[in-house]
């Protein structure tokens, strides 16, 4: 049996943890900025790996953890130091490229190198499992409170990589953290061969070379084939500015390839417009998200010419919302246009920052009914009694950031028609360039909208226009008239732009810009010889008629409508489908990609839990109890590993979105729970002798909590959506605590079971937890993409219904 | 007790050496990234200081050269880059290449309904070994030139964001900008040199623009030692075109980032020329085209192909062999 002392430091598990955190915060920004976050997260998921293996190899080697407890502990966080400087610094010279697995001709060699990464990360991660699970077994009954500097420690890795990434650059994140593994040592006994002294003084000699070698070695750099990496390297480009923020790491660029980029009509020397001005080019995490007006460099002739001009001809000197401004542009054209007043919406504080100080928009900001607030759509839907002629959102808004995407749910499209004047126009871009299913899935949204706002023949109310690259749909609640279609005749045709509907439009009407439709199931090009087809028109016609129902039952893809529940915009991929898609995968849009890496993670992830399930097992065979003893600490841990995961994803989806901020969303509710949980793991210890009692409380809260939250959390939020940040921040916290101390409980009384002869179960425990943890992420993913929220949310419920049930001690404590 | 001294002894020394080692490897500081952007040379603002980067080409016909391993050889060290490969490698590749070469003329004739005698001529005459070159690492990769069966055909990267595209879809390319002996063709993004060598070998009179200036200098060296005398390169901002070429283009080949092609460039297309725009990230197993036409009023009408998405893997294409 391992020692059993009450007199145990737990500022090493602490400050461990909130480094193992913060590495894997580093670590999604890494990936963020110099490949796709998707990839990220697939490499950092498989190798948090690291925790469940631990737990196995404690479990299987017992007996010599037992006799090394001391030197192990001691000896760590010297080697936590050097795997995670080494693994980061080889982690950034993989030439990974995960453009190439959308080939089935390349894919492989990028498996290699997603592996490679397995395998330098690895060792890091093993090791912080290492430690944290030989922590448990040093002092058994102290695992309430280990478990709960566990998780106080991470929430505090947390917080403190958010207020890091505020001041230090994404790429030496790392250097932050390396000095938390120094002190760590200070409250451990060094080594019994060697000296404390000496053995401090080579702990920080290194550690001040790991830092160095951080800072000056790591080739960390931009994908190659990320938008920004061209613009960088052409010649006199100037970096004029750079944020370095939680919510990305932003640069404004000044190079002659940095122009407006705006959909511009082909006939653009015959319409007398000039071409689109020069401008700066501010990129987040390496991506381009807006163009930026340069002082004097907007003459504006080339508004005429583009896409999303129509609106403020059919509704002239209107009063109007802007969300979005590309970058500031869209409300130098809406002035050119002619607006009665404007409303300008920038949700993302730094956009928002951006625009507001451009000197080019100085004038403009200054003329009174000109208005730039930094709000969500939404939030002003609830704060204004202002009523519009035009709402115009902008046409990058929904890749500016994943936020943007409640802008397009059911729920946001109602709240914008209480917007609108009688006669007023919604004005939604979409990229066809990929796809027009999207068009699809966005009409599809507002026909359902329209329909359970009590107008019967939705259709009346939607004109769709194109070019070869974008839509535009225009909604409106009053029908649209013979006139209003005259004029976007006369302005398509100008243009050489095509109508892709009107009620009434002709099916077979002549086409400019060809869009032939592409199975997917067959790989073909469908198209009438030798003429222009419009596929978007075809599917418009099919989706507003009466074969509505199973056009969009029996679609390839799915085109349901997007909700506050089910927002995902990148989400038409059908799982029953996906040995076509996977057949197909070059056709499949880059946004949907994430859905993959999700199934791929997945598969992974259950090949893992299955041999962590199993290895321990055969190792202890001779010990093992009955099947039934045996099955209630898998189907016990399994359960809290899931759930808890269960639990943080859906929380998590719920403050992006009323935070109108991911990163934030996600900064809040991990630390929260993290916080919270440790408080309940530490409150958990005065029911060690009493658990059938501490059982009870815990996961009667957690059903309480789940049958409040299921009818009164999107109210709540909805009200409140109009609050300042501080409240907003403090509604979360208030959420997410009674839950997360009630979560607290189960696993550390979980583990304390298993003091005494069958105490090889404890790291076993350890790692179900942790594979499950693995697992967890990407099954409540693909279970958000394909049926929303709320089935999460009963899902944990009912794991938490399994754990009270399978807690394995129960009967015989009664 | 001793093997954990020894443990610890062994991760001290490793860490030590490691930390000498990248102490010794001279590489340049993330905070260094920035400020090394901003002080690269001065770009060309515009199609005036464009011109000052022009190289034309002036060598011998291209098909007077006979192809071997010592001329391979010795035009890649004119060209300053290294061969790569071995004469036995060489010949290897040469068996491939006629492989290859029927792998297009099925392709093209199952994509479009028959294979442009052109453009299996040009596929034929350019040796797309000397264009497999990783321009960023100063590395051939010459030895896989040519891949076979057409399912293995892929994408390949040169460095600087640039990719050469699979061979296949090159040609399928090619044939659809309908080049003739008499037209006059640019390209915006020379990239690897490729595409506007095998339109070269058409075409009377071949431009081609690249943005990044070191793979667009390293690239102009290319041409000449190959006798490709028809085509000039240039380095700067291809949203002007090449205004100086008077009469404009017949065939347009653009990579387009943006969501419109540049005013110019549709003002320098010829009625009747064709325009060619790859859409979409480099290394799917095909692309998008959006094929732009301009009609006798200068009125412009978009046609999207899609087939270059689709490499059979099936019947005939699958089944070839070199003879």
């Amino acid at each position: 049996m391992f020692n059993i002392t009450k007199k145990i430091s737990l500022v090493p598990v602490f400050l461990v943890s909130a480094v193992a955190v913060g590495f894997e915060i580093s670590l999604t920004r890494y990936f963020s900025i110099v490949s796709w976050s998707e990839y990220g997260y697939w490499v950092i998921s498989i190798t948090m790996v690291g925790f469940a293996v631990s737990g196995v190899v404690l479990s299987i080697f017992k007996d010599f953890f037992e006799r090394h407890t001391r030197q192990i502990l001691s000896i760590i966080p010297l080697l936590l130091l050097i795997t995670a400087t080494i693994g980061y610094l080889v982690m950034t010279i993989i030439p990974f490229n995960p453009l190439e697995f959308q080939n089935p001709n390349t894919w492989l060699d990028q498996l290699f190198n997603v592996w490679k990464y397995y395998a330098v990360l690895f060792p890091f991660f093993f090791l912080t499992g290492l430690f944290i699970g030989s922590y448990f077994l040093s002092a058994l009954e102290s695992i309430p409170r280990i478990y709960a500097a566990d998780l106080v420690g991470a929430g505090a890795g947390t917080v403190l990589m958010l207020i890091m990434m505020f001041f230090i650059h994404p790429f030496v994140l790392l250097n932050l953290l390396l000095p938390l593994l120094v002190i760590s040592a200070f409250f451990q006994p060094a080594p019994t061969q060697i000296r404390r002294k000496t053995f401090l003084i080579i702990f920080i000699i290194l550690t001040i070379l790991c830092e160095l070698s951080i800072v000056k070695f790591n080739q960390a750099n931009f994908n190659e084939y990320k938008s920004i990496y061209s613009s960088i390297h052409v010649q006199d480009n100037k970096t004029v500015q750079e944020i370095t923020s939680p919510r990305g790491y932003f640069l404004v660029l000044d190079n002659f390839t940095e122009r407006l980029d705006v959909d511009f009509s082909n006939n653009a020397t015959l319409l007398n417009a000039t071409a689109p001005p020069s401008s700066f080019g501010l990129y987040k995490d390496g991506n381009r998200i807006a163009s930026i007006p340069k002082v004097g460099d907007d003459k504006g002739t080339y508004i005429d010419a583009t896409l999303d001009a129509f609106p403020y001809y059919i509704r002239p000197n209107s009063s109007t919302l802007l969300i979005g401004t590309e970058g500031g542009f869209r409300i130098l054209e809406a002035s050119k246009l002619g607006i009665q007043n404007l409303t300008a919406l920038e949700p993302d504080p730094i956009l928002y920052s951006v625009v507001n100080n451009n000197l080019a928009l100085k004038e403009t900001l200054t003329n009174p009914s000109i208005k730039l607030i930094s709000s969500a759509p939404m939030a002003l839907a609830t704060d204004t009694k202002e009523k519009f002629d035009v709402i115009d959102i902008a046409s990058n808004f929904l890749s500016q950031s994943d936020s943007n995407k409640y802008t397009f749910t059911g729920e946001a499209l109602k709240s914008y028609l209480g917007m609108l004047k009688n006669n007023g126009i919604i004005s939604i871009p979409d990229s066809i360039r990929e796809s027009s299913t999207y068009s699809l899935k966005i009409l599809e949204t507002i026909y359902q909208t329209l329909l359970s706002l009590g107008i019967d023949s939705p259709e009346n109310h939607i004109l769709v226009y194109r070019s070869s690259w974008n839509a535009r749909i225009l909604v409106s609640p009053s029908v649209f008239t013979s006139e209003d279609i005259q004029k976007l005749r006369i302005f398509t045709e100008k243009r050489s732009f095509d109508i892709s509907y009107f009620k009434g439009i002709n099916p077979r009407g002549d086409v400019w810009n060809d869009l032939p439709a592409v199975s997917f199931e067959s790989g073909d090009m469908i198209r009438s010889e030798n003429t222009a087809s419009d596929t978007l028109r075809d599917d418009i016609l099919k989706l507003f008629s009466g074969d509505h129902d199973s056009f969009v039952e029996n679609n390839f893809f799915r085109i349901k409508p997007s909700t506050l529940d089910h927002p995902d915009f990148y989400s038409i991929l059908r799982l029953s489908k996906l040995k076509t898609i996977l057949k197909n995968i070059s056709l499949v849009p880059l946004g949907e990609m994430g859905a993959l890496i999700n199934m791929a993670v997945l598969v992974q992830a259950i090949i893992i839990a299955i041999i962590i399930l199993f290895l321990p097992l055969i190792r202890w065979r001779k010990y093992l109890p009955s099947t039934k003893d045996l099955l209630k600490p898998i189907f016990y841990f399994a359960s809290l590993g899931l759930g808890f995961l269960f639990f943080e994803i859906y929380l998590i989806g719920k403050a992006s979105f009323f935070l109108n901020d991911n990163t934030y969303g996600f900064a809040v509710i991990l630390a929260s729970m993290l916080i919270f949980s440790g408080l309940g793991s530490f409150l958990s210890e005065k029911y060690l002798e009493r658990p059938r009692r501490g059982l009870v409380l815990a996961c009667s809260t957690i059903l309480l909590w789940v049958i409040a939250t299921w009818f009164f959390l999107d109210p709540l939020l909805l009200s409140l959506i109009a609050v300042p940040l501080f409240l907003k921040y403090l509604v979360l916290v208030v959420v997410v605590a009674p839950l997360s101390i009630a979560l607290g409980f189960p696993f550390s009384m979980g583990l304390s079971l298993f003091r005494g002869e069958r105490d090889w179960v404890l790291p076993w425990a350890w790692s179900i937890n942790g594979s499950f943890s693995v697992l967890a992420t990407p099954l409540a993913n693909i279970i958000i993409l394909s049926s929303g929220y709320k089935i999460i949310l009963a899902l944990s419920a009912v794991l938490y219904i399994i754990v009270f049930v399978a807690y394995p001690n129960l009967q015989e404590k009664n | 007790m001793k093997y954990i001294k020894g443990l610890i002894l062994l991760v001290l020394a490793a860490g030590l050496g490691y930390s000498v080692f990248i102490l010794l490897n001279n590489t340049s500081s993330v905070t260094n990234k920035v400020e090394n952007i901003a002080n690269l040379p001065v770009a060309p603002l515009d199609e005036t200081q464009a011109t000052t980067d022009t190289t034309t080409v002036k060598a011998v016909d291209a098909s007077s050269i006979d192809w071997t391993f010592e001329k391979y050889k010795t035009i890649m060290l004119e060209s300053d880059r290294k061969p790569g490969i071995d004469a036995n490698t060489f010949l290897e590749i040469q068996k491939r290449k006629q492989e290859a070469s029927q792998i297009v003329d099925t392709y093209l004739t199952e994509r479009l309904g028959s294979a442009d005698p052109a453009v299996l001529r040009a596929f034929n005459e350019v040796p797309r070994e000397y264009f497999q070159y990783h321009y960023q690492n100063d590395n051939s990769f010459a030895s896989v030139a040519y891949e076979t069966p057409a399912k293995k055909v892929k994408p390949w990267a040169i460095g600087w964001g640039s990719a050469l595209s699979d061979y296949l879809g090159q040609t399928y390319m090619t044939q659809i900008t309908k080049p003739t002996a008499n037209d006059v063709a640019l390209e915006i993004g020379t990239g690897s040199g490729y595409q506007s060598a095998l339109l070269s070998r058409i075409v009377k009179k071949m431009y081609s623009i690249e943005i990044i200036k070191p793979l667009g200098e390293a690239v102009s060296n290319i041409y000449k030692p190959l006798g490709y005398n028809n085509v000039e390169t240039r380095v700067g901002d291809g949203f002007y075109g090449w205004p100086e070429v008077e009469g404009g283009f017949d065939i347009i080949i653009v990579t387009a980032a943006a969501q419109y092609v540049p005013p110019a460039l549709i003002e320098q297309l010829k009625p009747n020329g064709r325009m060619v725009i790859p859409v979409g990230q480099p290394f799917k197993k095909g692309q998008v085209l959006y094929v732009y036409t301009k009609d006798a009023d200068g009125r412009v009408h978009s046609r999207k192909d899609v087939g270059v998405y689709f490499i059979p893997f099936t019947g005939a294409i699958q089944n070839t062999k070199a003879n």
